[in-house]
């Protein structure tokens, strides 16, 4: 009796060390010590930020929980910045790349080629749709919270009072990286820090977090799953017709003619809040502001705006702007305000700062003469 | 030993049975779909189902997509939940340890067997529903582009591009291997506790709890720190074979997952049965 008892306790005792190891060795791999990169701070956000020629492929993981309600004829914008979105991105250079939404179930894909043009997939429409015309504006889209372009669009913002300041190094998708957390000086950015991991030789960026001033966890997280720092190759990168795939051209976006068809002139300041001059990417657009703490304003039709106003009524708090009204959300890191004046169009006004800045700089925009 | 195990299986009426419902339903489907042509949109209800109105090359991946959630692993874990305890309760499981073979030999034996029904499962699946599909909705080519006509492509990969015939012979193979593999965690959750109790029954529904269990903290967003490690985590990852081009990242991860559960739960059923009294 005592022999088989002893042979069992070798047995379990054999199993569970064999448990131990395997169920331990992700956090053993994790916990192995990073080695510390011999790149400053400065040179490392210099490199992310010169880092938009450097090819990769990889699969990245984005999630975000601002809490915004579905709001009306702003596309995946809604579930894109609420939840988790799976990608896996294809990088040679700003002007050809390749980005695929994963879902179980399908696939949404953006091309954009230097030869073929701006492409988009969707497999839900069974639909390939070739963009035609530049951008000068548009609605955000899944491969903007790829951690590279999303890590060189904040350092381009941040202003020279933001404060940077190392972080520890950590592994990241099977690459060592550096890292650096940007501290806004603004006191009405809703962004309390911005971490940034990066390739400390290339400044590939493959993590970024986003917090929010009153949360102790990162409201949105982006970061690569897996990387390879290998160039992609070009028959990935080209759009390709399939089989019984049906395919459309589309002009510049509703976005774009609602920014230039409603509305007086925006102002070149609101308030003591300066417009930015030619946003990078978007030169279309009217932002105010400066570091982390910018905003948009885009006046609105009337009917995507009454619909605006109508779908944010219940999720937001109405608010009094002088002579006019208006109805705020605020998330951990965005904020929305739709201001409706008596004798002006509906504006949206929408950024990284508090509420209180967007009431003061709704004040100052402009009526109908 | 095994040769025994493997005879067992295949007299057995049961297991015929038990692959006949799981063939059956997604003949069912095809029939709705092909009787009534609506589909469900792509991108929604069953992955590639939408893709078979077209050609029916598509259906047997579609019908694994049909089985793979409930049916399938409710069969694994019905046949690997008494491949121990069955025998325990039909008060066999003695007369077959007074032969002159070891308890070790007499699991793995039990464990070829549950791979063997598996496999003939998964491909019978894949076997009928081919067929069915060739039948119901024909294997004429689709157009492409503005070429018309292409006779080498009969279908469209989830990335939009175009698949020839050979392309979804090894897709659909691939498809079929991952499920297999992916199969193999619950029958080895199931043989281990087909281990500790003479109740097939109990064996069986406790396999499944923790199956429910595992599809529950996989759609928790607050469980997202585990979710990686959960048996059910990557098995509709066999969709990846149908993107272009194949993203292996959360295959190789299914087949690792996969494996670590194998190891780990036979462990366990060999560390039990191996010393454990046997009484009936």
């Amino acid at each position: 009796m005592r022999v088989v008892s002893r042979q069992a306790r070798r047995r379990w005792v054999s199993v569970a060390a064999g448990t131990a190891l395997l169920c331990g060795l992700p956090a053993l791999v994790g916990a192995w010590p990073v080695p510390v990169a011999a790149v400053s701070v400065a040179q490392l956000r210099a490199r992310i930020l010169s880092s938009a020629g450097v090819p990769y492929q990889g699969y990245v993981e984005s999630t975000v929980d601002l809490g915004l309600p579905s709001l009306p004829d702003v596309g995946d914008v809604t579930s894109l910045l609420d939840g988790t979105t799976d990608q896996y991105a294809w990088y040679l250079s700003a002007a050809d790349w390749r980005a695929d939404v994963l879902t179980t179930a399908g696939e949404t894909d953006t091309y954009q080629s230097a030869a073929y043009g701006t492409y988009e997939w969707n497999y839900g429409s069974n639909l390939l749709t070739q963009i035609v015309g530049s951008e000068p504006v548009r609605l955000p889209r899944a491969a903007d919270l790829l951690p590279p372009a999303l890590a060189q669009r904040l350092l381009s913002y941040a202003g020279t009072a933001t404060r940077v300041s190392p972080l520890p190094a950590e592994r990241v998708g099977g690459v060592d990286a550096a890292g650096l957390r940007l501290t806004p000086a603004e006191s009405t950015s809703t962004i309390s820090a911005v971490d940034v991991w990066a390739v400390p030789r290339t400044g590939l960026a493959v993590k970024v977090e986003i917090f929010g001033r009153d949360s102790t966890t990162p409201v949105l997280v982006s970061q690569f799953l897996a990387v390879s720092l290998t160039r992609p190759s070009a028959a990935i990168l080209t759009p390709e017709l399939g089989g019984g795939v049906n395919f459309a051209t589309s002009t510049l976006p509703e976005v774009t003619r609602i920014l230039h068809g409603y509305g007086p002139e925006l102002p070149s300041s609101l308030g003591d809040v300066a417009r930015v001059v030619g946003v990078p990417g978007l030169p279309d657009l009217a932002a105010y502001g400066s570091g982390l703490a910018r905003f948009a304003v885009i006046p609105l039709p009337p009917s995507t705006g009454q619909s605006l106003i109508q779908a944010a009524t219940t999720a937001g708090v109405t608010v009094q702007l002088g002579s006019g009204t208006g109805v705020i959300i605020q998330t951990p890191l965005v904020t929305v305000l739709l201001s409706q004046q008596p004798t002006g169009p509906i504006y949206l006004l929408v950024g990284t700062v508090t509420a209180t800045e967007l009431e003061r700089a709704a004040q100052w925009l402009p009526e109908y003469p | 030993m095994i040769r025994v195990e493997l005879a067992k299986l295949v007299r057995r009426p049961r297991s015929w049975v038990i692959i006949a419902l799981l063939c059956l339903l997604p003949i069912v489907v095809a029939v709705f779909v092909a009787v009534t042509h609506v589909a469900p949109p792509p991108g929604q209800g069953p992955a590639l189902l939408s893709a078979v109105l077209s050609n029916g090359s598509l259906f047997p991946a579609a019908a694994l997509a049909v089985v793979l959630p409930i049916f399938l692993p409710v069969a694994v874990a019905v046949v690997a939940g008494d491949a121990v305890a069955g025998e325990a309760s039909s008060g066999m499981l003695r007369y077959l340890l007074a032969r002159p073979v070891g308890r070790t030999r007499l699991l793995v034996a039990k464990l070829i067997t549950l791979v063997t029904f598996v496999l003939i499962a998964v491909l019978a699946v894949a076997g009928t529903s081919y067929i069915t599909g060739r039948l119901l909705f024909g294997d004429k080519p689709v157009a492409v582009g503005t070429t018309g006509i292409s006779t080498n492509v009969i279908a469209t990969s989830l990335s939009g591009t175009s698949l020839t015939p050979a392309d979804v012979l090894v897709r659909t193979a691939g498809a079929v291997t991952f499920i297999a593999v992916s199969m193999l965690g619950v029958g080895a959750i199931a043989l281990f506790l087909s281990t500790l109790t003479s109740s097939s029954l109990a064996a069986a529904l406790g396999a499944l709890a923790a199956l429910i269990t595992s599809g529950v903290l996989v759609a928790l967003n607050s469980a997202a720190a585990v979710s990686p490690y959960l048996p059910t985590r990557y098995w509709l990852a066999w969709v990846d074979f149908f993107r272009q081009p194949i993203l292996w990242r959360q295959l190789d991860q299914g087949y690792a997952i996969q494996g670590v559960y194998v190891l780990v739960f036979l462990g366990a059923a060999w560390a039990n049965f191996a010393t454990k009294d046997i009484t009936s």
